[in-house]
């Protein structure tokens, strides 16, 4: 073979590796917004339970919050009652569960609450109960009513009122 | 001559391979924009904050790379306050795209800096897609506290509060709400009004400039009325304050524009059947009795009609103005038809003070 040839193959195998570098940078957190997309639960809940970064797990939980049925409930509270997970994980895990209105979600949401010191957390995890029927849900918010956060008190009172007019 | 053909080859095959190893490190996508914000609360944490804020302000990335970087800075908290400035400037431009604003937005409020707040107040004023204002007032509803302490920094937000919600076509969100109860109290939305007055005497008054002052007008009524009963029993505390809200909410109406006759027709009497409020409003509105619009003299007797047993002057506006000179046969039947309980005196009757046999006056 020349080197003409060699040279040929050379240039045939880097485009060839170029092609896979760059498909490798194919993005995750695409990747998650496309299943959500596509409604696809089951690469949603596969990145909830083995994705590392934060983001992704949030967009993730975020996804389910649109597509999620009870399947992903487990997982969610998982995330929910990792107390070594960040609070934006767990927001996110609050939202989704308030989304697909699981009545196995009350009590853990209720336990994070009592548990949670970030006032983004505790918002997201008061809006979560204020989509659930249910009296435990009903007394956690009036426990928040008077919240020194008022992101937090407000989304209580409108919860209550919600849970007053029967719109859930 | 061979020899030579292999050699380019060869170079041009190093090339290319130097190339796709270049292109390849320098391969930004939203993964390797989302890993930078990896480093918080390490001490690479303000440089790369830098990093990200100055290839979000960056017109020549793309805007959805631009939009992503943004996201990674919004996770980050220990920022130098030119990253602010720079994601301010980001939020500020009109002809941004609005998914790289509303991140801006979004990332301001994440940092939680006060520094944060006069970029809010500036793009409040400026031209704003329903999205990013929404993360805006979120943003804002983060630092009420700050706001609260500074009168200047309340009142120019609630000045551009104004200016955005007469710029908005849809349906204010909650947030507003949210905020509103919070920096709007009515000394703060009084000197709004009257300096956007002060603003606009000088200049040629478009709609946008009559629309703003609608919503501040608007604004200082509604201000009165949620705590209507507060003022009615502390007259003598709020006195002045409540005079001077009538004096330029009347003041506003020069601006011709006939929605504000309306309002503040309409106003007027919501806020006026009680002695202490009327005596403020009845006045002004006697000059508008013989105003063309008869929409606005329906509106103007209602309010004299709520007014009419607190004050004097409200009842001689309605029987010496209005009565003796009103031929629109809607405002007379309105005046007529105020009453429908046949035991009682008609408002007409009860303008004129007549008292009909086997009927107690009211």
């Amino acid at each position: 073979m020349t080197l003409q040839k060699y040279s040929v193959c050379i240039l045939v195998a880097s485009v060839l590796l170029f092609g896979l570098l760059l498909a490798g940078c194919g993005s995750k957190v695409i990747s998650v917004q496309k299943a959500t997309a596509k409604k696809d639960q089951t690469h949603l809940i596969e990145v909830l339970t083995n994705a590392e970064e934060d983001w992704l797990i949030e967009d993730a939980a975020w996804g389910l919050a649109r597509v999620g049925t009870a399947k992903a409930v487990a997982p969610l509270l998982a995330i929910l009652n990792n107390t070594s997970g960040s609070a934006d994980r767990r927001a996110a895990a609050a939202y989704a569960l308030g989304h697909i209105k699981d009545p196995r979600a009350v009590q853990p949401l209720v336990g994070a609450l009592e548990r949670a010191g970030n006032p983004e957390e505790r918002y997201w995890i008061v809006v979560a109960l204020g989509a659930f029927d249910d009296s435990d849900a009903k007394a956690a918010l009036e426990s928040v009513c008077g919240d020194a956060d008022v992101m937090v008190s407000r989304a209580a009172r409108k919860g209550l009122l919600r849970f007053a007019r029967g719109e859930r | 001559m061979r020899g030579g053909n292999d050699k380019m080859y060869l170079r041009f095959v190093i090339v290319v391979l130097f190339a796709c190893i270049a292109l390849i490190s320098g391969c930004t996508t939203p993964d390797t924009l989302m890993e930078m914000s990896l480093v918080r609360g390490t001490e690479k944490e303000p440089q790369t904050a830098v990093e990200l804020a100055d290839y979000a302000g960056n017109r020549k990335n793309k805007a959805g790379m631009r939009a992503w970087a943004l996201r990674s800075l919004s996770r980050l908290r220990n920022v130098p306050e030119s990253v602010i400035a720079k994601v301010g400037r980001i939020l500020k431009r009109e002809n941004e795209n609005p998914r790289v604003r509303s991140w801006a937005a979004i990332a301001l409020g994440e940092f939680h800096r006060k520094e944060s707040v006069p970029h809010y107040v500036d793009a409040l004023e400026k031209n704003l897609d329903a999205t990013t204002g929404y993360y805006i007032l979120e943003g804002l509803s983060k630092e009420l506290s700050v706001i609260l302490e500074d009168t200047d920094l309340n009142e120019r937000l609630v000045e551009a509060m104004g200016k955005f919600a007469a710029h908005q076509t849809n349906d204010m969100p909650s947030m507003y709400e949210l905020l509103n109860e919070y920096v709007c109290n009515l000394p703060v939305v009084v000197v709004v009004l009257e300096k956007s007055l002060q603003k606009q005497s000088s200049g040629k008054i478009t709609q946008r400039i009559q629309e703003e002052i609608y919503s501040s007008v608007y604004r200082v009524f509604v201000t009165m009325e949620m705590a209507k009963q507060k003022y009615v029993a502390g007259y003598d505390t709020y006195e002045t304050t409540l005079k001077k809200a009538f004096e330029v909410t009347f003041a506003s109406v020069k601006y011709r524009y006939q929605p504000l006759f309306l309002l503040t027709a309409w106003y007027s009497g919501v806020l006026g059947n009680n002695k202490e409020l009327s005596a403020l409003a009845a006045d002004h509105l006697r000059s508008w009795m013989r105003n063309a619009d008869p929409r606005l003299r329906m509106v103007v007797a209602w309010s004299l009609m709520r007014m009419d047993v607190y004050q004097q002057s409200a009842n001689d506006s309605l029987v010496n103005s209005l009565l003796k000179s009103e031929k629109d046969e809607r405002v007379l039947r309105l005046l007529g038809e105020m009453s429908v309980n046949r035991k009682q005196s008609d408002t007409m009757q009860q303008i004129m003070r007549i008292r009909l046999r086997n009927t107690e006056q009211q």
